[in-house]
């Protein structure tokens, strides 16, 4: 076997070669030119087809969908500065609110018909993350995000990381639907403060009890 | 962040020239659309405003998929026919270049009938020594042989050409 069977057989059988022998393989300027040359082959294939408009059209959609559901996203990491918290309501009626408090407009500055179109979006986004996800609670390292979620879910998820627990004074306020970007930084106080600027519901801690009225 | 339709543009007529190159690098259609959409998510998330041209779009591709490659053990890219890059001497800016495949293409006009087939269905399409053999009725060993046959053949005329 000489090294030109060798090349062509460690392509075929790699499971055969150690690293350092196919890299000892690589390494001989003759082998690794002829070995490109394979390679470019293979990536020939695939200079062939051209995307259509259409498929390229159908990518675009399905971006800015991803896009709108990031830039939400985006907005709720703008709420560092004090209250800088957007949270959007949605009632088991098809009524989507939209709130915002304190949002860095250099950022974007919508006008009434974006913002009609970033509600449709959002619900958009919610069902293909039901897809996706097992449910709709998003986690990303020590962050978590909350897309169209019950109160009640979300503070169930919430109260054991820091150890307290809820009792509702209203039912109703249990089954409010928010948007919530909550991360592992953010103290309990901090994570009243923002749901308290709904107005719909309102948390109190006192010492380990977490009471929403 | 660019604007809307301006990301709008550089999406709509780049993404196909970028779909391609990302192919080309990684045998794989699927993977070439999510190096692309990260491409432009990238872009979405810059704040400066350089320039946004086709050049740059493409280098950010190829980027993207040499670090997925360089990822992969010696094994896995051997089995894929993925480029193996010796990083500090080789020059992959180019890669893969029309000159390459130019060449290739020379090479294979002049491999007989069956070997350039042989050849074709295995590199180009990926199919293994099994499947060639079932498909046109030959052994293992022969396939083995009609491949061994093409190297010689585009050994001497890549020396040909220096």
């Amino acid at each position: 076997m000489d090294k030109y069977d060798k090349l062509l057989d460690a392509i075929e059988h790699p499971q055969n070669y150690s690293p350092e022998e196919l890299e000892h393989i690589a390494s001989d300027p003759e082998l690794s030119r002829l070995y490109s040359t394979l390679c470019a082959a293979r990536s020939a294939r695939f200079s062939e087809n051209t995307l259509s408009e259409g498929d390229v059209e159908r990518e675009w959609r399905k971006f800015s969908r991803r896009n709108n559901r990031k830039r939400f996203a985006g907005w709720m990491a703008g709420r560092k500065i004090a209250a800088a918290v957007t949270i959007v309501l949605a009632t088991s009626a098809v009524l989507a609110v939209g709130i915002s408090i304190g949002l860095d407009m250099s950022r974007r500055t919508p006008s009434e018909h974006d913002a009609k179109t970033e509600v449709a979006s959002l619900t958009d986004s919610a069902i293909y993350s039901q897809v996706i996800d097992s449910d709709s609670v998003t986690i990303v390292d020590d962050k978590l995000i909350f897309e169209d979620e019950t109160l009640d879910v979300i503070l169930n998820r919430l109260a054991p990381y820091y150890g307290v627990k809820v009792i509702y004074r209203s039912d109703d306020a249990k089954s409010v639907r928010l948007f919530f970007k909550w991360e592992s930084s953010l103290s309990i106080n901090d994570v009243i403060e923002q749901l308290n600027t709904f107005n719909r519901i309102q948390l109190r801690l006192d010492g380990n009890t977490l009471t929403v009225n | 962040m660019a604007m809307n339709n301006e990301i709008e543009e550089l999406f709509k007529s780049n993404y196909a020239a970028m779909h391609k190159l990302a192919s080309m690098m990684l045998h794989d259609t699927d993977s070439a659309h999510d190096i692309v959409h990260d491409v432009f998510t990238a872009v979405l998330d810059r704040t400066d405003c350089e320039t946004l041209d086709p050049g740059y779009l493409l280098a950010c591709v190829r980027n993207r998929c040499l670090n997925r490659l360089r990822a992969l053990d010696v094994r896995e890219r051997f089995r894929e026919l993925y480029l193996v890059d010796n990083s500090e001497e080789e020059d992959t800016d180019e890669w893969p270049d029309e000159e390459i495949i130019a060449a290739l293409e020379n090479c294979e006009r002049s491999l007989p009938t069956q070997c350039g087939r042989v050849f074709r269905m295995r590199y180009h399409n990926g199919a293994d020594s099994k499947q060639i053999s079932a498909e046109l009725g030959i052994g293992e060993r022969a396939v083995f042989k009609h491949l061994r046959h093409a190297l010689d053949i585009i050994k001497s005329k890549l020396n040909q050409n220096g």
